[in-house]
């Protein structure tokens, strides 16, 4: 309706014009010489008619006007509601350089300051200075925040407060006198979104790259797609990741079943044999292929496939695990409950065994009484085994700090222990030689536990009468100062072999004697050694005798802050 | 009474052979004993026992699963009925017995009444079906 006023009012603004012309004209042939009144008033009726139908063809559009795109009415209408509902700001300048057609955001984005630009960058290479434009309030925008212009198209503009804006202009002909077309895209929350995943995708990246298993993943064909560290470390020998060929998983799978299979020839062993287990686990359309098997350098390796259903873009992943010391652990467990039972079934026989045939066998009162002593002994060396396998069992399962360290003199410990066994070295010859005395930080219990176990090995295994020499001293080792205890016994002795299992639970020297000892005496003396840092060595020759040494460290705690530092 | 036949025990724990020798006090057997392998065969060459209960793990180079498959292997000896009494009391331990050809097994603790049983030929008890495992 504006826009009608206004061509109404510039066509009164043309008759006038053409009013003021035509008087103009008239005086002029008032007094011209031509005379011809009747010719000069038809010539002067034909410009005015000429002028008034050029301004109505104006008035109604059917003159092509200069600029094509000065909309009519309609367009205008059109034009003006649809950058009303733009849903991003949006702005068309004339050539004039005035604004024409916008909305709110438009205004939004080039009048209020953003902030700080920190980053502007172009898809296009080719310089293009926006500052083309004559519209005042743009020019004015782009002096005000951005430096750099050289688009055509598109400028994308980070402001330090986070926002980010994408400008987008065109011209809308080739003409020098186009009108211009701009669009503000508020692409804040998209970078926001980018920004999260893209760090989320690197966080996962360096993840996987650092994860300790050695893992690979692979698409639908069995290519490798992405392996880590760990993995191309392990199998470094068997394919060169470094160069950017294809491998295809079924390929690695197969060259390491050969290195599998060579290393079973090496050690002699069974192929089906080194697969210690192989199972497989489906849930939910994703299928766990395990396998457990035993690698070269005595290793044993947990592989696992996951064959991915939900992973649409890919194939695979498989990772390899080291699985060599929990598989020791494992077997070391069961050995150990194995030998455990079976020690326990020894004595727990003879107790069964002998009550039945009490129960069902007439006996003299002598016989009677021998029988039950029998019982007597197995039940005691039954009660025996339990309490040295429960000690052992506590001692494993204790940390260092659950001992109760208290400061004792050697030569009081050593006396101390020697006062309360004098019944069992009764009949030996003890000689007790210590190089200079000194304060150690121990858990007396502890170790007192562990010189009777050492000592009743000594009585055990040599003769009445003969000598048990105790020599104790300082001695440093590794820089830690410390103390060593020797006990040597002038008995049987020890082969090699025997020699090797001496620190193995329920291992005993045979010696036709079943009645004492469990077995668990020396390990458990390791174990408590061991907790005080210390370190215990046997040496022993046949029919010569054993000695068994003893190293301590002053202060329990200082060999684990010499590690630290 | 004289005893009729020879049963031979290889256990190196003294106080079972003695806990055999008193269940067999009133049976028809003549009890002769081995801490070892390598005893168990002299006096299986000097005497050819009828019976031989075998304990598997024993001090020296051949075990009780050993000795069975020697004695089971050998024309003249394989015809000894041989009684597993061993503290080795798995299912795997049980079928290794088998495979090694012992006729029966007994797992320790045992019922010294059925091994009597078994020691006069009675195979109902034999597969440690008896035993206190």
């Amino acid at each position: 309706m504006k826009s009608f006023l206004a061509r109404f009012h510039h066509l009164i603004k043309v008759y006038v014009l053409y009013f003021i012309g035509m008087i103009s004209l008239l005086a002029l042939f008032s007094f011209s010489p031509l005379q011809d009144y009747q010719l000069t008033f038809f010539l002067l009726v034909f410009l005015l008619m000429l002028g008034f139908a050029l301004s109505l063809a104006r008035f109604y559009g059917i003159h092509k006007p200069d600029n094509a795109l000065l909309p009519d009415s309609n367009i205008s209408i059109v034009l003006s509601q649809l950058v009303r509902n733009f849903p991003w700001g949006i702005g068309i300048s004339g050539p004039d350089g005035n604004l024409l057609f916008f909305n709110e955001d438009f205004i939004e984005e080039t009048f209020h300051n953003k902030g700080v630009i920190i980053e502007q960058t172009t898809d296009d290479e080719k310089p293009f200075s926006l500052l083309d434009t004559s519209n005042k309030e743009m020019k004015s925008f782009f002096k005000k925040n951005i430096t750099a212009r050289k688009e055509r198209d598109k400028l994308l503009i980070h402001y330090d407060d986070g926002h980010v804006i994408e400008l987008h202009h065109q011209k809308l002909t080739q003409q020098s006198s186009s009108h211009h077309l701009w669009i503000f895209y508020d692409l804040t929350d998209t970078y926001e979104v980018n920004k999260v995943l893209h760090e989320l995708s690197g966080l996962r990246s360096a993840k996987f790259e650092l994860i300790p298993e050695a893992m690979a993943s692979f698409d639908e064909d069995g290519i490798f797609l992405e392996t880590n560290k760990a993995f191309r470390e392990l199998f470094s020998e068997i394919f060169p990741w470094e160069s950017n060929t294809k491998i295809s998983c079924y390929e690695f799978d197969q060259k390491l079943e050969d290195i599998c299979i060579d290393n079973c020839q090496f050690e002699k062993i069974n192929y089906s044999a080194a697969i210690k287990s192989h199972r497989q686990i489906r849930n939910a359309g994703d299928i766990f292929d395990l396998l457990q098997f035993k690698a070269p350098q005595n290793t044993v390796i947990e592989r696992t496939i996951l064959f991915s259903d939900t992973i649409s873009s890919l194939g695979g992943i498989i990772s390899f695990r080291d699985i060599s010391r929990q598989y020791e652990i494992e077997t070391m467990k069961s050995q150990f409950l194995s030998t455990a039972a079976h020690e326990l079934r020894t004595p727990m026989a003879n107790i069964f065994g002998y009550t039945e045939l009490l129960i069902n066998q007439s006996f003299t009162a002598d016989k009677q009484s021998e029988i039950l002593t029998v019982i007597y002994q197995q039940t005691k060396k039954l009660v025996n085994i339990l309490n040295d396998l429960l000690d052992l069992t506590r001692i494993e399962a204790r940390a260092n700090l659950s001992l109760h360290y208290s400061s004792i003199s050697i030569n009081d410990l050593i006396s101390t222990t020697l006062l309360e066994q004098a019944p069992t070295l009764a009949e030996h010859q003890v000689e007790f030689i210590i190089n200079g005395d000194v304060a150690l930080m121990c858990d007396q219990e502890k170790l007192n536990q562990a010189m009777i176990n050492v000592l009743s090995n000594a009585v055990k295994y040599s003769e009445k009468s003969s000598k048990i020499k105790i020599v104790v001293g300082r001695l440093v080792k590794d820089q830690v100062p410390g103390v060593q205890l020797q006990f040597t016994d002038f008995g049987r002795g020890m082969t090699r072999s025997q020699l090797s299992k001496a620190f193995e639970p329920f291992y005993r020297v045979d010696d036709g004697d079943t009645t004492t000892g469990t077995g668990l005496g020396l390990p458990i003396t390791k174990q408590i050694i061991e907790l005080h840092n210390g370190a215990i060595n046997l040496s022993s020759l046949p029919g010569e005798g054993t000695t068994v040494t003893i190293w301590l460290p002053l202060q329990p705690g200082s060999l684990k802050q010499k590690k630290l530092n | 009474m004289t005893k009729q036949k020879n049963l031979l025990i290889v256990d190196d724990n003294r106080e079972l052979r003695e806990l055999v020798r008193l269940t067999l006090e009133y049976s028809d057997y003549a009890l002769h004993e081995a801490e070892n392998a390598d005893e168990a065969l002299q006096i299986i060459k000097a005497i050819s026992p009828d019976v031989i209960l075998l304990d598997i793990m024993m001090p020296g180079e051949m075990d009780g699963l050993d000795l069975c498959r020697l004695i089971k292997s050998h024309s003249k000896m394989k015809a000894i009925r041989v009684i597993m009494l061993s503290a080795k009391g798995q299912q795997s331990d049980l079928k290794f017995g088998g495979e090694a050809g012992a006729d029966a097994y007994f797992v320790k603790p045992f019922s010294p009444m059925s091994l009597l049983d078994s020691i006069n030929g009675n195979n109902s008890v034999d597969w440690a079906q008896n035993s206190f495992r």
